[in-house]
């Protein structure tokens, strides 16, 4: 039985005059139990949105999503048993409560008993790394420490999925890369994760498999090697000071994608093959260009790329 | 989902925690009790003075017991604004999430104010009248003290219906509990006899849980246990169908965001 069953999912959302909004568009996904799933999209592509629907919070339009096998919208109790959720930002603790208080507060909400509920926080308040702060009020935690605190609140019950939306925002680089080291030891104990992300980074290094979601749709599942190929594939330089000639050689090379003019001199070379690139710097330097950049582009470049090349016609 | 007693009781008491830790932030000791107490004993000897202005002794009498049941009015439609404190701190999703019966955690998470309302009730219901020539006796102190208690307790089950309410259109959340405690001031008899006001007031007013209150203790005043027993069991009784109502209302405000109205986030 998959961990989470998602079948030509629709979401719609009435915007003010009337007009409908698709939020999903006939997502489909299944999710093995003890996968790590990156969700990656950029900002309202309806990540949160699937998000909200497989943790109760949302009906779907259409669409059915089973979590281990319970329907979330006719079995929604055995749905909110079976996950943990953890939603990004700093908000959602009680800030005048203890660490050990929050984490107690949502054990009884989840019906552990008293012996339960004191092992259970203790275990998670060790698990990440706030043992030695369970006594201090959440309000005085750092962003991070917040962040690992959602986590162990997330977790109170045990889950047998956890959906992670966006765990990491505005976390500093070191808290992250703990957070990160948290959910490998979760993905290593069997814990099936779906992980929302807009950090290519990120979705790669956690996650089994990676699915693309923009506008509302699923785009594509592949693994993060397989993904990470496809990004890799794809660079660009940009450069001043280019004069046309050197142009229109640049756009004749094979493997250049395209050449324009961005922001008055500066001019921006995309290329598709790694030989392009190099080929691309070779002519520039060679005819005495000196202020030239070399670097990945972004992941809504990206989402260009790989959606323009599967032929989707994602218009921007 | 089964209703589970103990797992009720869990919901409440972690809830009840909450409810702790927020008001000795809102309060110390000393600004309860030198200056949220002295404010609403000052609320009720105001209007006692509006009484001997009056002259008559009897309506004074009246009018301090209606002050000080207002006073536990006035405090516990503060459920509102606490009700949405758990939208405003983006809490919402995680309630919505969790498996937890909403009316049990906003139950627990606004118990401060009935039991801070029984209290300060009981502190004017006893303190005030000496002053004004009309003394409990001894063995009817512990009933006021009760009648207080039930009072608050019955008031803020229909704060929690208010605080329902709230949660959907949260920037009038102080209106609502504004406008209901007015409302309540005006016509459940506490300032001014039921008898006064139409009948169609009059049975409005029996939808009040503080209007029974209000009949128990001045039957006590009286000394007639046996109509402060029924008037206690009329309050009980409201005060049961406002905590369905609430329930209901609870299940209603997840529902309607659940379903993309009224957003909770």
């Amino acid at each position: 039985m998959p961990a989470l069953e998602i079948t030509d999912l629709t979401r719609l959302y009435r915007r003010k005059g009337g007009e409908d909004f698709e939020a999903l568009a006939g997502v489909d996904l299944t999710v093995p139990e003890g996968e790590v799933h990156g969700l990656l999209g950029p900002n309202g592509a309806g990540k949160t949105t699937l998000c909200k629907i497989i943790s109760t919070v949302l009906l779907p339009t259409s669409g059915t999503v089973r979590v281990l096998g319970h329907d979330v919208v006719t079995d929604t109790h055995a749905v909110k048993l079976a996950l943990g959720v953890v939603f990004g930002g700093e908000k959602g603790l009680y800030e005048r409560l203890t660490a050990r208080q929050n984490l107690d507060f949502w054990a009884g909400a989840y019906g552990l008993s008293r012996r339960r509920r004191r092992a259970r926080v203790g275990e998670l308040l060790e698990r990440v790394g706030l043992d030695g702060r369970a006594d201090e009020r959440a309000g005085s935690f750092s962003r991070g420490m917040k962040q690992r605190l959602h986590l162990a609140r997330g977790l109170v019950s045990d889950p047998g999925v956890l959906i992670l939306d966006e765990p990491t925002v505005g976390m500093d680089p070191v808290a992250a890369r703990d957070f990160r080291a948290l959910v490998h030891e979760l993905r290593d104990g069997g814990t099936t994760i779906l992980l929302t992300t807009h950090d290519m980074a990120e979705a790669a290094a956690l996650s089994d498999r990676v699915s693309l979601i923009d506008r509302g749709r699923l785009e594509l599942t592949e693994s993060p090697g397989t993904i990470g190929d496809l990004v890799s594939a794809y660079e660009r330089v940009d450069a001043r000071g280019v004069p046309d000639h050197v142009r229109d050689r640049i756009a004749a090379l094979d493997g250049v994608v395209s050449v324009r003019e961005d922001q008055g001199s500066l001019v921006r070379v995309e290329t598709e093959q790694p030989d392009a690139t190099l080929a691309v710097l070779r002519t520039l330097v060679d005819s005495g260009v000196r202020d030239v950049a070399r670097s990945r582009p972004d992941l809504e470049e990206v989402y260009l790329h790989l959606v323009g090349r599967r032929g989707m016609g994602v218009d921007r | 989902m089964t209703f589970s007693p103990v797992r009720a009781a869990r919901t409440v008491r972690g809830a009840a925690m909450v409810a702790h830790a927020d008001f000795w932030t809102i309060y110390t000791w000393r600004s309860w009790s030198f200056a949220w107490l002295v404010r609403l004993l000052c609320q009720v000897v105001f209007f006692a003075l509006v009484g001997v202005l009056v002259g008559d002794p009897e309506y004074t009498a009246f009018i301090i017991v209606g002050a000080a049941m207002m006073v536990c009015v006035t405090e516990t439609m503060l459920t509102s604004s606490s009700t949405c404190w758990e939208r405003m701190q983006g809490r919402m999703p995680l309630i919505t999430a969790s498996p937890v019966e909403p009316v049990l955690l906003f139950f627990g998470r606004s118990v401060f104010w009935p039991v801070s309302a029984a209290v300060t009730t009981s502190v004017a219901l006893l303190a005030v009248p000496p002053f004004f020539g009309d003394p409990w006796a001894l063995w009817k102190v512990p009933f006021v003290i009760v009648l207080a208690a039930l009072t608050a307790l019955t008031t803020y089950c229909l704060a929690l219906v208010v605080g329902a309410l709230a949660l959907s259109f949260t920037e009038v959340r102080n209106i609502a509990s504004t406008v209901m405690t007015l409302y309540t001031t005006a016509f459940s008899g506490a300032m001014v006899p039921l008898d006064f006001w139409p009948p169609v007031l009059r049975w409005i007013a029996q939808a009040l849980p503080v209007t029974h209150g209000l009949d128990a203790v001045r039957a006590l005043q009286d000394g007639d246990l046996g109509a402060v027993a029924a008037a206690s069991g009329l309050m009980l009784a409201v005060g049961a169908v406002w905590f369905v109502v609430a329930t209901l209302a609870f299940r209603r405000v997840l529902a309607r965001a659940r379903r993309g109205r009224g957003g909770l986030d």
